[in-house]
């Protein structure tokens, strides 16, 4: 749970020149990079991306040993893939490979951008769905508190004990009462929101003007594609 | 923490038409939904906080090496066109933080709308016939969570398909890049109790909620 409270702290107090450079073009970074993790069949590529991004998160001065753990979820789930891939060479290491890149690369661009600021590019797309992602990531902060609180006294009331479809049942009240909850403080902000004149918007502004340090990035971006492409 | 209820694909593994035609998909789905939802502002907030809650609840330990979607009970809560949003928002920013899967955003958004709907449809449904909450929306997740795994292997066949083949051959492609027997050997006893006890949970709390708050239920 506490993954998203540090990604979050990270993006907002971190000072580093990747958390300066503009959303546009650490987006483009990222699709240059994902697409030379996708295509690419060499273990060396792929491990290159790895180190490079790697030297990012350091320059970022974010703690990467943290943020490899995080990676471990997808390649848990890539391990199932790769298992089934034994007998075709190399492949098995690939897949593992890219699913760790791939994991990594998000967490360097979260962890350097605030989510408002990522999120607003939905605006583009629709107003509804940036109010909607919006929404869902402060609500997050919202209701954590209450689920763990509520987590805590079912524990400490040996809400685990009694076998596993007792738990489940307990554990279902727990997340009933969240959904309730959630729904009761969801029609309270909409009414604050009323209040202050919303009508299915919410505006933020973000910062589109590239520097020289933007355009190395993207640089970065598309050479590791051209080398991927050429090998 | 096991989540193959929806599919958990590794970025690289399908091929590159297959993901781009899950986003290409789910963007004609969002241009259908969105009009029609364009003036339910007061779901806005709704959304956002159901989506908060089901990213949390995939972090609820349970006891068990497993953790759960609640899209069947999501669809319950927020109706059909609503679900497409939320799906969407919850994939997002599951890839964005670590859990991988950002080229599959598009074909994971369209197999948990799917659950979704088909969990809205089975449980009106099963309620006519049953008159028990519990019982229906268990049912209802259990068939649309077995039938979205269906999906998922669906999904891996043909990604182990030439487009040309699979569009102009009807005999099974011997050559594939993925032991189907071996990834269903690991994942489908994964799956089966993924599946029942995410059935049970959604039963328990569609009765909980039936029994405290029951205008919530669409």
């Amino acid at each position: 749970m506490s993954s998203i409270y540090l990604i979050d702290y990270f993006a907002n107090t971190i000072k580093s020149p990747m958390h300066q450079r503009t959303v546009i073009s650490k987006l483009i970074f990222l699709l240059l990079i994902l697409f030379s993790i996708v295509i690419s069949e060499s273990i060396l590529i792929l491990i290159f991306v790895f180190l490079t991004i790697i030297a990012l998160l350091i320059a970022a001065k974010l703690p990467f040993l943290k943020i490899l753990k995080w990676s471990v979820y997808p390649a848990f789930f890539a391990s199932l893939f790769a298992l089934s891939q034994i007998g075709f060479g190399l492949l098995p290491l690939q897949t593992i490979l890219r699913a760790i890149d791939a994991a990594v690369l998000a967490l360097l661009i979260v962890c350097t951008t605030p989510y408002p600021n990522l999120f607003s590019l939905f605006s583009k797309i629709s107003v509804i769905l940036s109010n909607v992602f919006f929404l869902a990531y402060r609500s997050f902060f919202l209701i954590i508190d209450e689920l763990q609180t509520k987590i805590r006294i079912l524990k400490l009331r040996g809400g685990y004990a009694g076998g596993p479809f007792r738990t489940l049942k307990n554990i279902s009240a727990v997340i009933g009462q969240t959904l309730i909850y959630s729904a009761e403080k969801s029609e309270i902000i909409y009414n604050l929101l009323t209040v202050r004149g919303y009508q299915g918007i919410i505006f933020s502004k973000i910062k589109y003007k590239f520097k020289t340090l933007d355009l190395i990035l993207i640089a970065l971006g598309a050479a590791i594609l051209i080398l991927t492409i050429k090998l | 923490m096991a989540k193959i209820m929806h599919i958990h694909i590794p970025d690289g593994l399908l091929p590159i038409w297959l993901w781009l035609s899950g986003y290409l998909i789910t963007i004609i789905f969002l241009l259908a939904v969105l009009p029609r939802i364009r003036k339910e502002i007061k779901k806005i907030p709704l959304a956002g906080m159901v989506t908060a809650v089901a990213l949390l609840i995939m972090s609820v330990p349970l006891g068990l090496p497993i953790h759960l979607n609640l899209m069947v009970l999501i669809g319950i809560l927020v109706g059909a066109h609503w679900s497409l949003i939320v799906a969407l928002a919850l994939n997002f920013i599951l890839a964005s933080f670590g859990h991988g899967g950002l080229t599959v955003i598009g074909l994971n958004t369209l197999v948990l709308w799917f659950q979704a709907i088909a969990g809205i449809f089975l449980f009106k449904s099963f309620i006519k016939i049953f008159k028990n909450y519990f019982a229906s929306a268990s049912l209802a997740a259990f068939i649309s969570l077995a039938v979205s795994f269906l999906f998922f292997i669906g999904i891996i066949i043909v990604a182990s398909t030439e487009p040309a083949e699979f569009l102009h051959s009807h005999e099974q492609i011997g050559h594939t890049e993925i032991s189907l027997k071996t990834l269903l050997t690991l994942s489908l006893p994964i799956a089966l109790f993924g599946i029942l006890t995410e059935s049970l949970v959604t039963g328990f709390i569609v009765q909980f909620i039936k029994k405290v708050k029951p205008d919530l239920i669409v």
